[in-house]
């Protein structure tokens, strides 16, 4: 009788709980009652107020999305949360870095088993890939043209997450004036000196093309007189661990390391900007290599509308402003807000050179970088065996 | 996992068919025998085609893959030769795959001589607190080996570790020193060996158990002492034992790559499982070369399956001949009882108490502060993760995939066990070998097959996928269990069934099943906690819709948010904890060292 009722007990538990669960985690269905009205799915904008109460109601209907997404997670998580606040559509995240994300995203579209609604990614060359391939819909937001057209391709995709530079990031609690001076001086120079040795953390050029443009900058560009694959091997040799940006900023604010580069400026200002007291610094080399992350609706979206009106809030100066709010940066909208607030006042704080900065707009064409950068040429080859590197 | 050989077989007492009696089979003839043995059952033939979809389809399109210009299916992919010429004819490959399989050597050598030191220390000696040090050595099997390498990675990194930040002030050492560096080599065997080394006690252990105890008396009544004799008379007796548990591990350590990838040892060697994942997913991304240094560690861990099934086979025929008849008596240890008993307590300490009690600490740390002295405790990660809806779902995920996994792998494993023990047709030995396959594959090679195969189906994003290639994944455990439970069941039973006209499903389902299910229950168990914290497989194939808490977590230390990965992985093991305290307590599965 009693292990009777306590099995009985135990199937009802499970039952209910997987009841509970699926409450809690299903797909919202949004308000119903709204009808989606005269919403075109395939309309390639919302210019009419007509338009966009028909593309809420749609949006609403659908009542969820999906966002790929190389941009930092908790930053994107909260950005996302506003804009389910608004809407009540839930929006579910998946990030990685830009490689593989962009691997992930184009097996699925070439399949027809797409997941994403909403594609962002840091470079823009799988962004025209993808436009290429027709997995990007034409779909043009109403402030779509007041983000810069470099950075944009228009009709398709916006820089609608933010700008980022590359910087050399540092632990200023670990670091003594005499060495902040040298790293101040010439960031990436500095990293060759054998007192750093043991103290620097690397982000290698195989996780994305922006770093390997950086790297590329340092060996093959405009820098490659002052440091060089000769300057290269001494700060291998100084080098204490290699991996991905987001670990890397952990690594220094542990204190593993004492400096990392190099690391999208964001990604400091975000922790920055949450807690004033993370210890945590920045610089930004010259020359470095900035680069703006695209962001388009993808053209078999499972949820049309809701990726839509993703892309219409994430244009908007509202959208637009929350994300440089909560990245502490300087929003690419015409009319956008400077989230950086009080860093660019903190005494360490120096703005890069912008004419020192090569960026995703231009490297992305420059045909002799692409080729020694891509699967078939051997700058990562040789750049690994500098640092030993067979990851 | 070989479940049969010709030298091992049971009941053969002239039955040919599971479904006739002895007397029926008596007198046909040998020619009339080998014809029956061709012919396949319905059940056979079934079984065959589910297992060649399971378990050789996704090989396939690995192999495929290899042969292509870039990934199966996307747009300008052509037929190209050239990432197995990179692999196969460029030395590239030659030091990663020599380091590849040193650490797997090393990583079973070190696993099996501690797993062995350990069940001898429960099985035969006086050692204190025997069924707590079983539960302790048992107890990491239900940890995340990529979990705890993240935690270990907390603990032992080289400047701010948990263990190196704070004996430094404690000890008055200088702020250079570094008492341990987990990201080393040494480091990464260290952290496998704490994982693997529970498969190799229970190998061990279960060989223990079944060896006669009267073998060793002898050898102390003739006046050797604990050491000779263990050396003598318990390690030869015991070695078709701990080489399987040898190859066992060390195949498994071929292909592990998230705890290379956990502790951060990138310069240098790095392990050909890593570089698979690192092909498939660092820019630029060259999923063929993935592939193809799939297919290179593919012969090697064949080569390795190969010496497994031959320990298997010597180590069961051994046991054939084995009694138990005498008393066992426990080796009294002296002066080396306690030394003992904390040796296996710091093992405990080392793979599951640190590790959790690290998890705890970063989940409560807003900046994953290390140093007890500056340590700021919040509970912002545990309010952010219970709060998204991503958790719930990823869950609700993992009770799926926990319920449906491990189900389809028992069902499939008892057509294969029938097939193989009962049936005894020509089909058993080609089940028996597919069934032990699995094992050969690396897990991340297996996905990446799994991913092409299933890509253009309608069950990709659905937790039928992750299902599905779990299954696979546990076929040679759940196989092996069935079959042990099986074999220990005599034909005769059904076949009285039969002889009173119940057809063979019920006669199956009636007696045999019955008869069997605490072996089923403690498989299913042991599979519902491989199910629920997998993620070599299951981080390929999962969507946002389909990922479950293992995967949540190695998202969020991909996207370095230390704190929620912990509370994720915390929670995780909350919930494996409670699925087997309902196995245990509600459904009675039999859960200790003999059963798993």
């Amino acid at each position: 009788m009693g292990t009777k009722y306590l099995r009985t007990s135990a199937v009802v538990i499970l039952a209910v709980s997987a009841v509970v669960l699926a409450g809690c985690s299903g797909s919202p269905s949004g308000d119903t009652s709204v009808s989606p009205g005269a919403y075109d799915p395939s309309s390639a904008t919302s210019t009419s107020a007509s338009d966009m109460d028909a593309l809420v109601a749609a949006a609403k209907q659908e009542g969820t999305l999906t966002l790929y997404t190389d941009g930092t997670l908790a930053a994107q998580q909260t950005w996302a949360s506003d804009f389910t606040t608004k809407y009540g559509i839930q929006v579910q995240i998946v990030r990685d870095s830009g490689g593989p994300l962009y691997a992930k995203f184009s097996q699925e579209e070439a399949a027809g088993q797409g997941q994403a609604d909403v594609f962002g990614n840091v470079d823009s060359q799988s962004l025209d890939d993808a436009v290429d391939n027709g997995w990007l819909a034409q779909y043009t937001p109403v402030d779509g043209p007041l983000f810069p057209e470099d950075a944009s391709r228009y009709g398709y995709y916006y820089p609608y997450l933010m700008g980022s530079a590359h910087a050399l990031i540092y632990n200023p609690t670990k670091v003594t004036q005499d060495e902040l001076a040298e790293v101040q001086a010439d960031p990436v120079k500095a990293m060759e000196d054998p007192r750093f040795k043991g103290r620097i953390g690397i982000c290698p050029p195989q996780l994305a093309l922006l770093a390997a443009a950086f790297w590329y900058q340092y060996t093959d560009g405009p820098a490659k007189d002052t440091v060089g694959w000769d300057g290269l091997a001494k700060i291998a040799a100084n080098t204490q661990l290699i991996t991905d940006t987001a670990t890397l900023e952990q690594d220094v604010i542990q204190g593993e390391v004492d400096f990392a580069f190099p690391v999208a400026d964001s990604i400091a200002t975000r922790s920055l900007v949450q807690d004033p007291t993370t210890p945590i610094a920045f610089v930004y080399p010259t020359p470095t290599v900035s680069t703006q992350f695209g962001m388009g609706v993808v053209a078999k979206s499972p949820h049309p509308a809701a990726a839509r009106l993703f892309a219409e809030w994430a244009a908007s100066k509202e959208g637009s402003d929350d994300i440089a709010k909560i990245n502490g940066n300087l929003s690419l909208h015409q009319d956008g807000f400077d989230g950086r607030g009080d860093l660019t006042s903190l005494p360490w704080y120096k703005a890069y050179d912008s004419d020192e900065v090569w960026n995703s707009s231009v490297y992305t064409k420059d045909q002799t970088f692409l080729a020694a950068a891509g699967s078939d040429g051997d700058f990562d080859s040789h750049w690994s065996q500098v640092f030993g590197y067979s990851g | 996992m070989a479940l049969l050989d010709n030298g091992s077989r049971p009941s053969a007492g002239g039955r040919t068919d599971g479904n006739r009696p002895d007397t029926a089979t008596v007198s046909i003839s040998a020619k009339e025998k080998a014809a029956k043995r061709k012919s396949a059952s319905p059940l056979a033939v079934v079984t065959l085609i589910l297992l060649l979809g399971l378990i050789v389809a996704p090989l396939i399109m690995v192999f495929y893959g290899a042969f292509q210009s870039g990934a199966p299916g996307l747009p300008k992919t052509t037929w190209s030769l050239k990432a197995i010429l990179s692999v196969y004819t460029t030395p590239a490959y030659i030091w990663p795959l020599i380091g590849t399989l040193l650490l797997a050597i090393v990583t079973a050598l070190v696993s099996v001589v501690f797993g062995t030191l350990f069940a001898w220390l429960i099985a035969r000696t006086n050692v204190f607190l025997r069924r707590t040090l079983e539960w302790g050595i048992i107890l990491p099997l239900f940890i995340s080996p990529f979990i705890g390498a993240v935690a270990w990675n907390i603990l032992g990194a080289p400047r701010s570790g948990i263990i190196n930040t704070n004996l430094r002030w404690m000890l008055g050492l200088p702020d250079n020193a570094t008492i341990m560096d987990i990201s080393t080599l040494p480091g990464v065997v260290f952290v496998m060996m704490l994982y693997f080394l529970p498969y190799g006690y229970l190998l061990v252990a279960a060989s223990l158990r079944n060896m006669d105890p009267g073998l060793e008396e002898a050898s102390y009544m003739n006046g050797r002492g604990i050491v000779a004799t263990a050396l003598r008379v318990t390690l030869p007796i015991m070695r078709p034992a701990l080489t399987a548990a040898f190859f066992m591990i060390a195949i498994l350590a071929t292909g592990v790559y998230t705890i290379p990838l956990a502790l951060g040892v990138n310069t240098g060697f790095t392990p050909l499982g890593l570089q698979v994942y690192l092909r498939s997913t660092q820019y630029p991304t060259n999923q063929p070369l993935a592939a193809a240094i799939g297919t290179l560690l593919f012969w090697f861990t064949l080569l390795g399956i190969y010496f497994y099934r031959r320990a298997i086979r010597n180590g069961r025929r051994f046991v054939t001949l084995a009694g138990k008849a005498t008393r066992q008596r426990a080796v009294k240890l002296g002066w080396a009882r306690w030394p003992a008993t904390i040796l296996v307590i710091l093992y405990g300490l080392f793979a599951a108490v640190l590790p959790i009690v690290a998890l705890v600490l970063i989940g409560l740390s807003p900046h994953a502060q290390t140093d007890f002295r500056n340590m700021r405790f919040s509970m912002d990660s545990f309010a952010q993760v219970f709060a998204s809806a991503d958790t719930w779902h990823a869950l609700l995920n993992t009770v799926w995939i926990g319920l449906i996994a491990p189900t389809i792998a028992v069902l499939l494993a008892i057509a294969v066990a029938y097939v193989v023990i009962r049936e005894r047709g020509k089909l058993g030995g080609v089940l028996d070998y597919l069934a032990t396959f699995p094992v050969a594959v690396p897990a991340i090679v297996f996905a990446t097959g799994m991913l092409w195969l299933y890509i253009r189906t309608p069950i990709y994003a659905t937790v039928l996928t992750l299902s599905i290639a779990l299954v696979a994944g546990f076929m040679p455990t759940a196989t092996r269990f069935v079959s042990t439970g099986l074999m220990q069941i005599d034909s005769s039973l059904e076949e009285a069934a039969r002889m009173s006209g119940a057809n063979r499903f019920r006669a199956v389902s009636t007696i045999t099943l019955p008869l069997i299910r605490p072996a089923l229950l403690s498989v299913w168990s042991l599979l519902f906690v491989f199910a629920s914290r997998e993620v070599n497989e299951t981080v390929l194939l999962a969507t946002p819709n389909t990922r479950p808490l293992a995967v949540l977590a190695w998202n969020d230390i991909d996207a370095n948010d230390q704190g929620a990965a912990a509370v994720v992985s915390l929670l995780l093991m909350v919930f494996m904890a409670l699925g087997m305290l309902l196995a245990r307590f509600v459904f009675r599965a039999p859960l200790n060292s003999s059963n798993i």
